[in-house]
């Protein structure tokens, strides 16, 4: 039996294989390039609403 | 003795102590149902375009892109409920959440965050009917229909349907702000289309359906039956298709796209409905299930042509 401070432990000091760390690194891009979409997103969004342009009617 | 690495990689064997976060992308992608996705897309496109009234393009851009991530949300809520019967049936085994990749928390937790980014952002962007519109549409295709629906009655896609109909009608409040009786004709297109697509591919799933214990109707009612319904449901979509037409939303192009199309649909369904036995009768429902998809990509694209036409016509009348 591990307690759980082990466990922590063992977690942190775990080394990923190639193809973990391969995919590890793809979620990383992925959350990054998304972010920054959601973030043009919001920004273009806020400037057309508040344009009073036909998105506002 | 638990090792770590059981605790972090996916497929461990105690999954209660996985941490999860381990999928690839591709898997999160999947989540999503993307080719579910493609066809909302372009159904929610031209309900965008036949809507009366205008919308700022990056509205329009926002909106369908709200209206996608919400499909997909209602993708990721299906696959974390249905995991346990995916993985009995050959169709959906190879599912993220079954085959371990994604940790069914995850699915549930991804699912709950796009829904809410997807209708907050649809109402900043849009109007709150829309929003609310996609809000309820995403509770009728996680609770009502997977939830409920679906392992409960034969009757699960003649209801359930409904959920993959609304995208045109939740385009169609974008630009209006309103849910009118002209949108309800693309409403009913594809929720008349839905049984007969669904009720084609359960007559050659049937043992997939079987084992998983879904009680799809060729399961219940048996495959005669089914191909009866099939052959009804197609000659009740007839007239359905006309609506655009009657609503004024489209014009002679679209009328007589539809008119083939359907016809042809009508067609392949007569053939299900006659030839029951050996390998035409196995064939019909397949054919019938891969025209159906064309068919219903092909008259949601009809009204765009028809559009372009009628614009063209009148630019140069």
């Amino acid at each position: 039996m591990t307690t759980g401070a082990t466990r922590v432990q063992e977690i942190e000091t775990y080394t990923p294989t190639p193809e973990e760390a391969a995919r590890r690194r793809k979620r990383s891009i992925a959350i990054a390039v998304i972010l920054l979409a959601l973030m043009l997103l919001v920004f273009v969004t806020t400037i057309v609403r508040l344009g009073g342009g036909p998105a506002g009617a | 003795m638990s090792d770590a690495s059981d605790m972090i990689r996916p497929n461990a064997a105690a999954p209660g102590l996985t941490l999860g976060g381990q999928g690839a992308v591709e898997d999160y992608w999947a989540l999503l149902k993307p080719r579910v996705m493609s066809l909302v897309i372009f159904t929610a496109f031209c309900g965008l375009i036949l809507a009366p009234g205008h919308i700022h393009p990056w509205t329009a851009f926002v909106s369908l892109l709200c209206i996608a991530v919400g499909a997909g949300a209602s993708g990721a809520l299906n696959m974390w409920y249905d995991a346990d019967i995916d993985a009995q049936m050959s169709r959906t085994a190879k599912r993220p959440v079954p085959r371990g990749a994604i940790e069914p928390g995850e699915a549930l937790y991804f699912g709950l965050v796009l829904s809410v980014g997807s209708v907050a952002m649809l109402g900043l962007a849009a109007n709150w009917t829309a929003a609310a519109f996609l809000a309820f549409t995403i509770f009728f295709y996680a609770v009502v229909y997977t939830a409920w629906l679906k392992r409960s009655t034969p009757q699960n896609i003649v209801i359930g349907g409904a959920a993959g109909a609304f995208p045109p009608m939740i385009a169609w409040t974008c630009v209006t702000g309103t849910i009118d009786f002209a949108s309800v004709s693309l409403f009913l297109i594809i929720f008349m289309w839905t049984p007969p697509h669904f009720w084609a591919l359960a007559l050659f799933k049937m043992g997939d359906y079987e084992t998983a214990g879904v009680p799809m109707l060729p399961n219940v009612a048996g495959a005669g039956a089914t191909r009866n319904q099939i052959w009804w449901y197609s000659l009740a979509m007839a007239p359905v298709a006309a609506l655009p037409v009657l609503f004024g939303i489209s014009g002679i192009v679209y009328a007589l796209a539809a008119t083939v199309l359907t016809g042809l649909f009508i067609k392949h369904a007569w053939t299900v409905y006659r030839v029951r036995d050996g390998k035409q009768g196995e064939r019909g429902p397949k054919v019938l299930f891969g025209y159906s998809i064309i068919y219903l990509f092909a008259m949601f694209g009809a009204t765009l042509v028809d559009r372009a036409a009628m614009a063209l016509w009148q630019a140069f009348a």
